[in-house]
Parts: C-alpha cells; sequence; structure tokens
C-alpha cells in the first residue's frame, strides 16, 4: 500500500514536484520569517535591557513610599557582585527637581548616572555627562538654555547639598518626548553629593551572555538567587517586570508571524487540494478497479491521505533544508536595507540582527504542514471511498 | 449453490430517464461450472456479473453467494466478500499501472495481509501456469493486451476465490489470442477447480463454455447445457 501510494504519486511528476515545491517553499518561508522575527525581538531585548537592565534592585513598594525611603546605600553592589559574579552593575539615582532658566523653572526628573556606564551610553547616545548636567533637548528649548550656560537645581526633600548651580554640558534627543521634556542627568556623584549621599535609587544590572529574548530563565535563576541574598525592604525585578508591557508585545508579535505562517499554509492547503483532486479524477476508473478487486472504502480513503501525505512529507523535507539554510545564514548575522534600518533604528533596533529558530517553531511548521495536508486530503479522500465500484468502471474520462 | 439470483430487477435512474438493465433473472451458479452469459450489446451482462459480485445494488430481487445476501450487505462488506470470494478480470483496464505483473497478480493476497514472501510466491506460481513468468517484473504499458488479460487472470488464480466473474475478457484481444485467453481458463476450471461466470457476445468462444445462459434486453431467453 505505500509502495502504491509512494509510485502512484510519481505519475504525474511535473504536478506532484510543483506540489512539493510550493509545500517546501510556504515550509521555509515560515521557517525564515520565525528566524527572522526572533532576529528583531532579540535586537529590541538588547536594545531594551542595555537602557533598563536585565535585572533591577530597588526598594520595595517603591512608588508608595516618601522621597527620602526610596534610596538605598550604593554598597549594596558589593552584595550583587558577591552573588552574580561576573555581572556589570550600575546604580542610578532618582530624584524630582526643579530646575531654574532665565525666565521660568520647570520640573524635572533629576538622573544621575555612571559616566562612561552602559547606562549613559544608551540613554545619552554619546553625549559627555563629565562636565555637567545633559538636558533632554526639549527641557534646554523650554529654558532657553545651550551647551555651556548654567542651570540652578532645587531638589526638595533633599537629604544632601538640596541645591546647586551647574553648567549644562549637552542637550539630548530621547524617543518619548514626555521624557525629553523632564530629563535632566548628572554624573551619579554629583547627583548623589546633592540628593542623597551615599545612596542610589537602582542598582541596574548587566548578566554577561545573556543576549536573547529567550534566555528568560537564566534572568529567573538569577533573581531568586539574588532576592534571597539582599537585606530585607530591597527587592530584584526582572525588565519584564520594570516595563510589564514589553514582553507581552513580544509574545503578540510572534503569535502574529505564527498566523501570517498559518495563512501560507492554508494557502499551501488548497494547492495540495487541487493536486490530490486532479490525479484523483484521472484515475476514477483505478478507484473502480481497487474496490472490485476488494479494497474497502476505509483503506481507499487511507491511500489518497498516505499519497497526500507523503506528498507534503517530500516537501516539508525539501523546506526544512531549505529553510534551515537560510536560517543558518540569518543566524551568522544580518543587516537590513540602509533605508530599512534607518527608520527602525529610531525604534532601537540595532543595525546587525541574528536569526534565531526554536525547537517549538519548527515543530509548529511541520505540524501547520501535516494540519494542510489533512485537511486537504480529506475531502478528496472522502470522495473516492465514496465512489461507486460498478460506476466507476464504466466511467469513461470526459 | 454458488451464486443464486432471484428476480434479480436493476433500472438505471438518470434524471427522469429510466433504463431497464435487467428484468427479474433467476440464475443459479453451481461451484465448479464454467458458464458463459451470452447476449447483443446492451442486454445486461455487465449488469448481472456487476450485481453478483456486489460492485452494485439491485433494484429489485436477491443476489446470494452460498449462504450470503449480497445486496444486503453494506459497501465495505461487499468490498470484503470480494476480496476473500470472488476475482474479477474486466474487458481492459484490469490492472494498476504502477505495479508489476507480479505485484499485479499478488495484489489481492497483500490486500488480505499475506506476507510478501508467501504471496511473491503464489503469485509466481499463477504468473508460470499462465506462461508470463519470464515477464513478471514489467509494467502494464509493457504488455500486450493480451498478456495484460493473462496477468489479470493470474490474479485471481493466485487468490483462488470461489467465484471468478469475468466481463469479455477477450473482447479486446484478437481472434488468436482471445481463444487462447478462454482455453486457459477453461484448463484452470479442470485442472483447479475455479468456478467462472463470463460474459461474452462472441459466438466462437461459446464453444468452450459448458452451460450457455442467453440474456437479451435484461431476461433469460435461454439456455444450454453441453
Ligand atoms: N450507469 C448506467 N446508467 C444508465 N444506463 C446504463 C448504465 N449502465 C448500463 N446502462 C444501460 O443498461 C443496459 C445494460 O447494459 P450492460 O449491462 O452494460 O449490457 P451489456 O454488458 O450486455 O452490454 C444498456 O441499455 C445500458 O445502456
Ligand atoms: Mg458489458
Amino acid at each position: 500500500m505505500i509502495a502504491l501510494a509512494w509510485r502512484n504519486l510519481w505519475r504525474a511528476r511535473a504536478r506532484s514536484l510543483l506540489t512539493a515545491g510550493v509545500v517546501a517553499l510556504v515550509v521555509a518561508l515560515g521557517l525564515a520569517l520565525l528566524s527572522f522575527t526572533w532576529a528583531a525581538v532579540n535586537g529590541y531585548f538588547a536594545t531594551f535591557t542595555a537602557r533598563i537592565g536585565h535585572l533591577v534592585v530597588r526598594v520595595e513598594n517603591y512608588e508608595k513610599r516618601p522621597l527620602v525611603e526610596r534610596v538605598f546605600p550604593a554598597g549594596t553592589r558589593a552584595e550583587v557582585l558577591r552573588v552574580l559574579p561576573g555581572a556589570g552593575v550600575e546604580g542610578r539615582l532618582l530624584w524630582p527637581a526643579l530646575v531654574a532658566g532665565e525666565r521660568r523653572s520647570e520640573p524635572a526628573l533629576l538622573t544621575g548616572l555612571e559616566p562612561g556606564g552602559r547606562l549613559a551610553r544608551s540613554l545619552l547616545k554619546g553625549a559627555p555627562l563629565e562636565g555637567g548636567a545633559v538636558l533632554g533637548r526639549a527641557l534646554a528649548v523650554r529654558l532657553q538654555k545651550r551647551p555651556g550656560d548654567l542651570v540652578y537645581l532645587y531638589l526638595p526633600e533633599a537629604l544632601g547639598e538640596g541645591s546647586g548651580l551647574l553648567p549644562v554640558a549637552a542637550t539630548v534627543e530621547l524617543l518619548e518626548k514626555n521624557e525629553e521634556r523632564a530629563f535632566l542627568a548628572l554624573p551619579l556623584a554629583t547627583a548623589s553629593r546633592l540628593a542623597a549621599p551615599g545612596m542610589v535609587s537602582e542598582l541596574v544590572i548587566f548578566l554577561p551572555g545573556v543576549v536573547r529574548f529567550s534566555q528568560q530563565a537564566r534572568l529567573e535563576l538569577a533573581q531568586r538567587r539574588l532576592s534571597a541574598a539582599l537585606p530585607g525592604g530591597l527587592e530584584v525585578l526582572r525588565w519584564d517586570q520594570t516595563v510589564p508591557g514589553l514582553s507581552g508585545m513580544v509574545r503578540v508579535f510572534h503569535r502574529m508571524m505564527l498566523l501570517f505562517v498559518g495563512i501560507f499554509f492554508l494557502l499551501a492547503a488548497l494547492i495540495l487540494l487541487n493536486t490530490v483532486y486532479l490525479s484523483l479524477s484521472e484515475r476514477v476508473r483505478e478507484f473502480g478497479l481497487l474496490s472490485a478487486l476488494g479494497m474497502t472504502p476505509g483503506r481507499v480513503f487511507l491511500l489518497v491521505y498516505l499519497e497526500t501525505l507523503m506528498l507534503t512529507l517530500v516537501g516539508a523535507l525539501l523546506g526544512l533544508l531549505l529553510g534551515g539554510a537560510i536560517h543558518l545564514r540569518l543566524a551568522r548575522g544580518f543587516a537590513l536595507p540602509p533605508e530599512v534600518a534607518e527608520s527602525y533604528a529610531e525604534f532601537g533596533l540595532p543595525p546587525v540582527l541574528y536569526g534565531e529558530l526554536h525547537r517549538q517553531d519548527v515543530l509548529l511548521v511541520l505540524l501547520f504542514a501535516l494540519a494542510a495536508a489533512l485537511l486537504a486530503a480529506f475531502w478528496p479522500a472522502f470522495l473516492a471511498a465514496r465512489l461507486e465500484p460498478a460506476r466507476a468502471l464504466r466511467y469513461v474520462a470526459a | 449453490m454458488l451464486v443464486r439470483t432471484q428476480n434479480l430487477a436493476k433500472i438505471y435512474r438518470q434524471g427522469k430517464v429510466e433504463t431497464p438493465a435487467l428484468r427479474g433473472v433467476d440464475l443459479a451458479v453451481e461451484a465448479g461450472e464454467f458458464t458463459a452469459v451470452a447476449g447483443p450489446s446492451g442486454s445486461g451482462k455487465s449488469t448481472l456479473l456487476h450485481l453478483i459480485g456486489g460492485l452494485d445494488l439491485p433494484s429489485e430481487g436477491e443476489v446470494w453467494l452460498e449462504a450470503t445476501r449480497v445486496d444486503r450487505l453494506s459497501r465495505a462488506e461487499r468490498a470484503r466478500l470480494r476480496l476473500y470470494k470472488i476475482g474479477f478480470v474486466f474487458q481492459a483496464y484490469n490492472l494498476i499501472p504502477v505495479l508489476t505483473a507480479l505485484e499485479n497478480a499478488a495484489f489481492v493476497l497483500e490486500l488480505r495481509g499475506m506476507p510478501p514472501r508467501e504471496r511473491n510466491r503464489r503469485a509466481h506460481e499463477a504468473l508460470q501456469a499462465l506462461g508470463m513468468a519470464e515477464l513478471a517484473n514489467r509494467r502494464p504499458s509493457e504488455l500486450s493486451g493480451g498478456q495484460q488479460q493473462r496477468v489479470a487472470v493470474a490474479r485471481a488464480l493466485a487468490a483462488r476465490p470461489r467465484l471468478v466473474l469475468a466481463d469479455e475478457p477477450t473482447a479486446n484481444l484478437d481472434k488468436k489470442t482471445g481463444l487462447r485467453l478462454i482455453e486457459t481458463m477453461r484448463r484452470l476450471n479442470r485442472e483447479a477447480g475455479m468456478t467462472f461466470v463470463f460474459a461474452t457476445h462472441d459466438p466462437r468462444l461459446l464453444e468452450h463454455a459448458r452451460r450457455v445462459v442467453w440474456l437479451e434486453d435484461g431476461r433469460v431467453v435461454g439456455e444450454e447445457r453441453r
């Protein structure tokens, strides 16, 4: 029966090859698309976590506490490094401030960053922090301040000096315009002298080797170990907990891509259906013969299914090879065309992306192919099984 | 009694057009017979064989194969009945094009689930009995019409059914080849005890039949025994 199905497939060789080719193409396309999807997701992941860290240590119930209780000793860093040796740890101090210009003052959020650190690099895009304050461009415009001018800062409820006069080192544009209107960065040392000496609001942690969205398990492990080791009153949050919408968005994005792939397969199923149906209609008399020789309707049904499944399998294997090759190429790193890359860079897509495929994705694509075959074969198989043998034997091809 | 039909009638309906193909046929066939169903084209020979073999259902009447009421069986049960008890030889297109002569001869046995070694042995013996052993590995398209019909008979021989129904098995063959095929079938009837019922409208073939049932316009109009 298997040999029979296999040989039947190759009777209309060109048609079978063409159909297998379509299945192969859809499988390959699906795999490539998913590899690309993960590449983009990882790109965003890298950019976002460069800005907010993989893990963050802060005071429990941060939002609900008065200002003076939102900070903790910067020395906690040593504890973090003991639990997670090799991790990058940077302090960040956040304090509300009033910034005075020539004619008006504006509220701002003072952000103390370590000069030369990753946070400073990703947030300030190369603006020098050493020379004084870096202002959001929108804030600078409102205050009518330019680099070299002086600004006066007042920090309410401060534990440190509480106020100071500082030179503007640079201005910076941010993705979020709301944020840009209230952005003011200082070197961490300066910020803590003004606001809270020896204290930070956050310790931002970068784990070495974590570059993919799918390495979440490592983050969770580090989070658990660190939580257990830190003194009470502090909590450890993962990036997806500090910005809760983000990982959900990634999941939605991935599902949408799967949906696309599924739609491709629906089209492939139509082509399969056409092929199976055609090959059936050319063999009506033969199905009559099979029935006359004693093949039961159930077996006829199975024969048609076997043929379709084999055809799909051949296509899927070819597609797996082709898609695998495309994926391996993408996995070595690829750049988007410059025009495209430029418009996406604004949203944080790095210039080089790395393709990635998960076992579940590959299985799912193969499952889609199987589903397409099962779907496409059903109707023709049903028709073939229901053929009246006497009628089929008298059938003359139209 | 191997086969018995009682008041067998078949009316084909195509939309509003009704074609009566059989009008009350009573026929009995004993095991070991070599019987011809004769009659002009359109007299209902094919219809009769189809109904006996359960390929179609009668409009009226009964078909019995031994103790089984064939026309009461489901489609699948009729297929199974054919698989184990009835062999068919048609006028043409008897073979599965993608299978070799040997595989075709072994096909029914394969459907029965016989292991390859045994079914190939039996199929080979059957091909040998029909003088086709050398052509065992050819595909149907590489065989002449007569050779193809021989493979179809070999398939029946290998399967050893209770009854072989042959619908104008020689109609597509030249005179000499047709006669040889009928002689071979007769030999299998004598030597292997196979029961044949074959339809024909060729008077020359009737000389070999031991019993001839004449059909005309869907009715039995005469019978001869020799
Ligand atoms: N499927 C069918 N639909 C309508 N009429 C049919 C069909 N099959 C056979 N007939 C008619 O039934 C009659 C008997 O046909 P058949 O049994 O094939 O005769 P024979 O085999 O003796 O030539 C003929 O008149 C034929 O046209
Ligand atoms: Mg006929």
